[in-house]
């Protein structure tokens, strides 16, 4: 493993316990995240890029289950630690800020006490270090420092997501995990939260994963994109290879179904059908049913991720054809 | 202006919500400035975008077109009639042309009722059906316009058995099946996920052609708006800052408050990136509108003159904004 591997993710499978069975939400995923790096993970909901999150933290809810691989950061495999060792990761190596957490504060409690807890449940520090610390945090994310008296209802979204990501920074983790971050904010907020993780970034080092459905975000911020479809990663690779030639059919439709600021306004194209049952065998390519470059081969022998260039890998039979196009 | 009929026209609404007190509120007699004297023609075919922020007042006017809010003040009138008039049986019939698509598919449809059930409602509740069967094959009609065929399939569900996409094409179906001839959509694909989007819009589009139907179509997408509609408002704090062209908005925006939101946004190509926030703060609240020009506090060019507030002028072509900035260009 390189130096600058933060996390490493190998062949991991989660399932969910359903009475119909499996449901294979994240079935076979491997990835690479290095340091310093934002990793856009993309794809439409019920992909499983949610699951892949909480798998890597191991906060999977009840009914769901890691079946098999591994998750390595800084080459100690998380999944054979016990939850006291997982507890000491948490927050001081790795820390996520839910999907909706601008409505996780608890109201009835100033947002100084809440990062607090967050501090002193990981950490043994003194009481004046704590407020200190708060005070940091608070100016790093663009806040007034006096604001920590406050309680959640007297910030805006914009602002309650800075304290987020303020309590996600507390103990100085090497790894942020952001669930949707901007979705309920406005453009104008949207854009000076990107921006302050993006100083963050850049000042602090810290290496991101970025869930989105929103390509647009994933465009503006991250380094490398990874396009997930029923479970899968079906490409990955460098931002620009992947917004300028993409290889895989699935990521070319997403692509092209955005409408765009420039340029005239051409008809959209769309995906149609929806989402295989992931409770069901599902065809040997999982897009298979909604791809329009589908031939015999898709249905019976599943393409795997491979890397086809420098810094691209694509899991399609067809890819050399789709990329000349 | 004139050559072009309107549909709809509204004049100097106002929309206030009185603040509600608790026990030890000093805030007596204050009220939020949803809508805040606004002006504004709905023309016969058009697509016409609201756009802004949370808060800016888009879904209050929409709820107003809707009449499903009176106005505080002002008139708005529906092809030349008033649309609050006390007639109730002509209201009745006003309030037929215009249906609504909402946000949520997962909420706006009744989850005991079927498929049938659901779309049939406006006849039932309209008593325009003539009788069961007629019932039955005007909703089996709206069902194959909205591109759920054969109907045979969806009319016994109930809307738990269909997908985000489906319901949406279900609640659009229920909109047009008493052929009215405005639709507002209120935020109508920002549930849904970005691939079923496209097909909800080329839909809407489609039918709009097929059925002779005008929009009012509010998002906080800014590239959903330009490429939906054929004139795009902004609002900010209950008022409209800029009106023109879609296209023309966003290539040559002149209000301050529209160059921030399409500066803002994200862009679809990662070569385009941009640094560098115009705009500082958030939307006030709009209990206490800035005096003046409501953008001043945020404005990066604000001078004297804005402590008067600005009235629409006319900056180019069937485009209008509110601003000092934009008299001084034209």
């Amino acid at each position: 493993m390189l130096e600058t591997n933060v996390l490493e993710v190998t062949d991991l499978r989660t399932y969910y316990k359903t009475p119909r069975g499996p449901l294979k939400a994240v079935d076979g995923v491997s990835f690479t995240l290095h340091k310093g790096e934002i990793l856009g993970l993309v794809g439409e909901s019920g992909c499983g890029k949610t699951t892949l999150a909480l798998s890597v933290v191991r906060l999977l809810p009840p009914g769901a289950r890691i079946v098999s691989g591994k998750i390595s950061l800084h080459n100690q495999d998380i999944l054979e630690m016990n939850e006291e060792k997982m507890k000491g990761i948490r927050w001081k190596k790795m820390s996520i800020i839910f999907q909706g957490a601008l409505n996780s504060l608890n109201p009835v409690l100033p947002v100084k006490e809440q990062i607090a807890e967050a501090i002193e449940a990981h950490e043994k520090t003194e009481q004046n270090n704590v407020a200190e610390r708060i005070s940091t945090l608070f100016t790093a994310v663009g806040l007034e420092p006096t604001r920590q008296e406050n309680y959640p209802h007297e910030f805006s979204g914009g602002m309650k997501q800075r304290v987020m990501i303020a309590m996600a920074l507390a103990c100085n983790p090497e790894l942020v995990i952001a669930d949707e971050p901007t979705t309920a904010l406005d453009v104008i907020v949207q854009y000076q939260i990107l921006d302050l993780i993006r100083g963050l970034r850049d000042k602090l080092q810290i290496s991101m994963i970025l869930i989105t459905h929103d390509l647009s975000v994933i465009a503006e911020l991250c380094d490398t994109v990874a396009v997930m479809y029923a479970g899968k990663i079906v490409e990955f690779g460098n931002i620009f290879e992947i917004f300028e030639k993409p290889k895989h059919p699935y990521t070319r439709a997403l692509l092209k179904s955005i409408p765009k600021m420039e340029g005239s306004r051409t008809r959209l194209l769309f995906i149609s059908g929806s989402v295989p049952d992931l409770t069901r065998p599902t065809p040997a390519c999982r897009f298979y049913d909604r791809c329009s470059y589908a031939q015999k081969i898709c249905s019976e022998v599943e393409p795997s991720l491979e890397q086809v260039a420098a810094n691209v890998s694509v899991a399609c039979h067809f890819w050399r054809q789709i990329e000349k196009q | 202006m004139s050559a072009v009929e309107s549909l709809v026209v509204i004049r100097s609404v106002k929309k206030l919500f009185p603040v509600r007190r608790g026990l030890f509120d000093r805030s007596k007699g204050r009220f939020i400035h949803a809508v805040d004297g606004l002006d504004i023609e709905i023309r016969k075919g058009e697509v016409l975008s609201l756009v802004g922020e949370s808060g800016c007042g888009k879904t209050t006017l929409a709820r107003l077109i809707l009449h499903l809010l009176n106005p505080t003040e002002g008139n708005i009138t529906f092809d030349g009639k008033d649309l609050f008039s006390r007639n109730k049986g002509e209201m009745r019939k006003l309030r037929q042309q215009v249906q609504a698509v909402f946000q949520d598919p997962y909420a706006s449809l009744d989850p005991k009722k079927t498929i049938l059930q659901v779309v049939a409602e406006p006849l039932v509740v309209n008593r325009l059906n003539k009788n069961a069967l007629d019932l039955t094959k005007r909703v089996r009609e709206s069902l194959i316009a909205v591109g759920l065929s054969p109907p045979e399939l969806y009319i016994g569900k109930f809307p738990y058995e269909l997908s985000g996409g489906q319901r949406q094409r279900v609640a659009i179906a229920r909109a047009i099946v008493i052929n009215p001839r405005l639709i507002v959509a209120d935020e109508p694909v920002s549930m849904l996920d970005v691939s079923i989007r496209a097909e909800i819009l080329m839909l809407m589009l489609d039918l709009k052609r097929e059925l002779n139907l005008t929009y009012v179509f509010i998002t906080h997408d800014l590239a959903v708006a330009r490429y939906v509609s054929d004139r795009m408002a902004v609002m900010y704090l209950g008022k409209i800052v800029e009106i023109g062209p879609a296209e023309e908005v966003c290539a040559r925006p002149v209000h301050p408050y529209t160059k921030a939101l399409l500066s803002a946004l994200p862009s679809a190509d990662p070569r385009a990136r941009h640094r560098g926030v115009q705009v500082k703060g958030e939307v006030p609240n709009a209990i206490q509108i800035p005096a003046g020009c409501r953008f001043r506090p945020r404005c990066p060019y604000a001078f004297e003159k804005c402590a008067e507030e600005p009235q629409l002028v006319k900056v180019g072509h069937d485009h209008y904004a509110a601003c000092y900035l934009g008299e001084e260009i034209t």
